[in-house]
């Protein structure tokens, strides 16, 4: 009878957990692959198989990369599979809005560009991301921020100007306002929980901020850092109880100002036009409208029925002619959830929706099992800001919220909006790295 | 682990995203009436893209000849610097404006209202009334001009007519000598006798469509100073008191009803409420009838005795009247009948005054005709008793040329008796030529009598300030076996007897007959 040691039945064990791993990888890649040949299986439906051939090649190369890093760096798999398939989505959009005649060359080009810059900011992240928790990185983060918002305010492009109402948020064909939510993101988790000081800091940061999102009329993503802000100084901070009051205010006196907007000012507005100032007025004709654009089909609630008539279109498997795709606002931004639907249909719809909880719930654990303080907080706020960006976006596309003009992350087609997607997904997967590292790590010491 | 807060952050997103996975659903309308916003801006926004990218198909006559062809035209306008812009504009081309602009209309864009009171209403109208407009999914559910077969097509189907092109035009030329065609009102349908078709359907007040702006303004300025009703043309649209013409209905009641011997005496005759029906003595050759002088239904057919029309009224009664009348297609309660080309509109009200009724023994009282409603009844007397559905849409083909509609004889109802048919169609022959007697117009006796054409003339109060009158002539040829009806009339004119539309329809005729 043969007799085993303590030794060679860990070794024996390892050897087992190891291929059962590899043998999982390969299935999840194997998964991966065969959703995007059911997205080419999806386009053949519409007729577009050859131009979706090479999108879905490209993809495909791309994906078993991402996998092969990301099982290589232990990194959380389910995320990189989540994105890879949100991802997917977007492009799918994109190719069956084009149509057979509509080169995919060019999305490909922006595709392969935001993933080296997502690629590279993310391995920028690995190697430095403890320098950012210094407080000289700290400082250099708000400073680059309000340098941001400097030559955004001086220069920045306005756009949706023909309502009377735009923002100004482009600066040559990119939004750096995408890139200040980074650094943002960075920069409170940076703050929080350091000490009483750095969280007044933090917060007199957010007001400038938001001020300077005022003056450019970018709403949404003031609405983004505030939010996010605030629930990080509640959840990690010291002045928990500030926050929370802060937080329930905002609450509160957002809903007050969309019950005011609804049944008093926009109907002021109706009357007369020039009443409230520019941004004010903008509030209230969003607020106003949000859940009632039906009153208001043709000026302040034509966002809002354009994305809803878009959404009643696409029935199960996507509207069956171009004929009745609907002239969406920014439809590859911030109406591409409503063209998702117009396009590809409810279940894909849904899909995306219940990838969004995944996303959730996977950020939730990686915050989870984050044993620094800091990780945690750069994972919870990362977490945050892509699933609260979900919400308000899918939220206005289906006319529950106030129109405010965010990307969906990965699917939204525009360049910034999609490289900080990955970027942030790339930080997100660097620290559930570091998590499975100093887990295994303790095991063995264990 | 985690902290409570976090817990509820979490769960709070959560149940966000979960709440916008139903708010999705709701909005999604892919369940009928779980939404009524969804459905409505489902359909809305569905009608709009056809209406955006379906072009209306063309327009021909029986012979395939183009009436109405629409097409993308570049447009080039002066704005108020003098500067030229250049547009792309859906202009539909007639090949004979006014003669074929009140049959044909224009076409334009639906209004939609998401707030509609009823979900019918959430769809409106085109912006006009007549075929083009008609020729729409209402009537014709997945058929029509703005139909395509194929999902992606951006043409609707093309719609060939039972309209003669030829004869439209020489319809239209035989009015306008009568009457003018853009200042006064009137009309004139010619149909098969036989299968209901119709050949030929003009209406004045006309405009040319080929100049939809211009004519649109002349539209709009007439609808307002004017009672020429442009927007409604009178073959269909607008009916008015029928007159004498009426007496040809009122013939089948009472030979149905077992009078056909009806006698009465030709004397003046005042009722209860004071209203006086005046017996004209009338004083042409072998029918000349005194006051007081007895009078029999032909006779008093030829003559057109509004005396024993009314007494004939009273005498039949409501009831038998209407049973008549439902024959012919008039329901009380109802004001129009839906035909493939729009609903022929009528009034038919018996529940007046004992006055009212002897009084819609001669085509007044609460009674009203279009110019179709009267070729319909003229038909039916012509067919042996059988009113054929009037009908204009002989087919209707899609882009690739596969016909998806065509138009076939109908019988809509069995009017009458062919006997009480002959008999009263017989009565109408002598009646015309009692009328080419009595107008002495001998060019039009002669088309008369080289046709056989059997008709009835009309003259009707309208009873506005204006005292203005209708003149009407129905008729049909040849007598012994007829094939056209052609009913002719003017509305709303000062001071015009309904034989002043006799030669109009004997120029109708001769072209008929000799060169169709």
């Amino acid at each position: 009878m043969e007799r085993y040691t303590d030794h060679t039945i860990r070794g024996n064990t390892i050897t087992i957990l190891a291929q059962t791993a590899v043998n999982r990888d390969v299935k999840l890649i194997v998964s991966v692959i065969a959703i995007e040949l059911a997205m080419l299986l999806f386009a053949a439906s519409k007729g577009l198989a050859e131009a979706f051939l090479p999108v879905t090649g490209t993809l495909m190369v791309f994906s078993v990369i991402t996998c092969l890093f990301t099982f290589y760096a232990n990194a959380d798999k389910t995320l990189t599979i989540i994105v890879l398939m949100l991802l997917n989505i977007g492009f799918l959009v994109q190719q069956i809005q084009n149509g057979t005649e509509g080169s995919s060359k060019s999305f490909l080009i922006k595709m392969a560009a935001s993933m080296i810059a997502a690629t590279a900011g993310t391995l920028f992240y690995t190697r430095m991301k403890d320098w950012f928790r210094r407080p000289f990185a700290i400082a250099v983060l708000v400073i680059a921020q309000y340098a941001i918002c400097a030559v955004m305010i001086i220069y920045g492009q306005l756009i949706g100007s023909a309502e009377g109402q735009g923002a100004r948020i482009q600066l040559s064909g990119i939004t750096p306002f995408e890139l200040v939510k980074v650094m943002y993101i960075l920069t409170a988790a940076g703050l929080t929980g350091r000490s009483s000081g750095a969280e007044k800091l933090l917060l007199l940061h957010t007001v400038i901020l938001s001020f300077c999102f005022v003056i450019c009329s970018e709403l949404g993503t003031l609405l983004i850092i505030w939010t996010v802000g605030i629930m990080a100084i509640w959840m990690f901070g010291k002045h928990r109880k500030t926050a929370g009051i802060l937080l329930a205010a905002s609450g509160a006196g957002a809903g007050i100002f969309w019950v005011l907007s609804d049944k008093l000012l926009l109907p002021m507005i109706t009357e007369n036009p020039g009443i409230f100032p520019g941004v004010v007025a903008k509030l209230v004709s969003r607020f106003g409208a949000a859940v009632h654009p039906e009153l208001y089909i043709n000026g302040y609630g034509y966002q809002s029925i354009r994305g809803l008539q878009a959404i009643s279109m696409g029935g199960w498997f996507g509207i069956e002619t171009e004929r009745y795709r609907m002239p969406l606002p920014e439809c590859v931004n911030d109406f591409i959830f409503a063209n998702v639907i117009q396009t590809c249909g409810l279940l894909i719809g849904f899909i995306v929706i219940i990838l969004f909880l995944i996303f959730l719930r996977r950020g939730s654990a990686i915050s989870d099992t984050c044993r620094s303080e800091y990780y945690r907080r750069v994972a919870f706020m990362i977490t945050a800001t892509i699933t609260l960006e979900a919400i308000i976006h899918i939220g206005y596309n289906i006319a529950a919220l106030p129109v405010t003009g965010i990307p969906l992350y990965f699917v939204s087609q525009g360049f910034t909006a999609l490289t900080t997607g990955m970027l942030l997904t790339g930080m997100l997967l660097v620290i559930s790295a570091d998590n499975k590292t100093e887990t295994e790590l303790n095991y063995e010491i264990g | 682990m985690k902290s409570g807060k976090w817990r509820m952050v979490y769960v709070i997103l959560g149940l966000l995203l979960i709440g916008e996975l139903a708010g999705l659903f709701m909005n999604s309308a892919t369940i009928p009436e779980l939404s009524t916003r969804a459905d409505r801006l489902r359909r809305i926004a569905a009608a709009e893209s056809d209406d955006d990218t379906i072009l209306p198909g063309d327009i021909y006559d029986r012979s395939g000849i183009p009436i109405a062809e629409t097409d993308y035209r570049t447009v080039v306008e002066t704005d108020e610097n003098d500067k030229q812009i250049k547009s792309t504009r859906r202009i539909t081309r007639y090949s004979d404006g006014k003669a074929f602009s009140q049959l044909i209309g224009y076409t334009g864009k639906r209004t939609f209202s998401a707030l509609a009171e009823s979900d019918e209403d959430v769809i409106g109208a085109r912006n006009d009334a007549r075929l083009m407009a008609f020729l729409d999914e209402e009537y014709w559910g997945d058929n029509g001009i703005y139909s395509t077969t194929d999902v992606n097509g951006t043409r609707g189907q093309s719609a060939t007519l039972t309209i003669d092109s030829d004869l439209q035009v020489k319809t239209f030329s035989a009015l306008s000598e009568e009457m003018s065609s853009s200042e006064e009102m009137g009309s004139a349908v010619v149909m098969n006798a036989k299968t209901g078709e119709i050949l030929a359907d003009v209406s004045f007040p006309t405009y040319d469509f080929n100049d939809l702006d211009n004519a649109l303004k002349q539209m709009q300025s007439d609808a307002e100073t004017t009672n020429l009703d442009p927007g409604y043309p009178v073959t269909y649209k607008n009916p008015v008191a029928p007159g004498s013409i009426f007496k040809i209905m009122m013939a089948v009641s009472l030979i149905d009803n077992g009078m056909e011997d009806y006698v009465v005496n030709n004397s003046s005759y005042t009722m209860d409420n004071g209203w006086t029906c005046i017996a004209e003595p009338y004083n042409n050759g072998s029918l000349a009838v005194g006051e007081g002088e007895e009078i029999g239904l032909e006779h008093a057919l030829n003559v057109s005795s509004n005396v024993y029309f009314s007494k004939a009224a009273l005498a039949l009664g409501r009831d038998k009247m209407l049973e008549t009348a439902k024959k012919f297609m008039f329901t009380e309660g109802e004001t129009y009948i839906p035909l493939d080309f729009g609903n022929v509109r009528y009034n038919w009200d018996l529940n007046g005054s004992n006055s009212e009724l002897a009084q819609s023994g001669f085509g007044q009282g609460r009674i009203e005709w279009t110019t179709i409603s009267a070729a319909m009844v003229t038909q039916a007397i012509a067919n042996k008793g059988s009113m054929m559905k009037p009908y204009m849409v002989r087919k209707l083909a899609d882009a690739e040329g596969k016909v998806v509609y065509e138009g076939t004889p109908e019988v809509l109802s069995q009017a009458t008796s062919p006997e009480t048919a002959s008999k009263v169609a017989k009565m109408m022959r002598s009646t015309a030529v009692e009328c080419c007697r009595a107008i002495n117009n001998p060019e039009v006796t002669e088309i008369f009598d080289r046709y056989q054409v059997a008709g009835k003339t009309g003259t009707s109060e309208n009873g506005d300030e204006e005292d203005t009158i209708n003149s009407w002539y129905v008729s049909f040829a040849p007598a012994n076996d007829p094939e056209y009806v052609v009913v002719v009339n003017q509305c709303k004119t000062p001071n015009k007897k309904g034989f002043r539309m006799m030669p109009v329809a004997a120029k109708i005729y001769e072209y008929l007959f000799e060169n169709r």
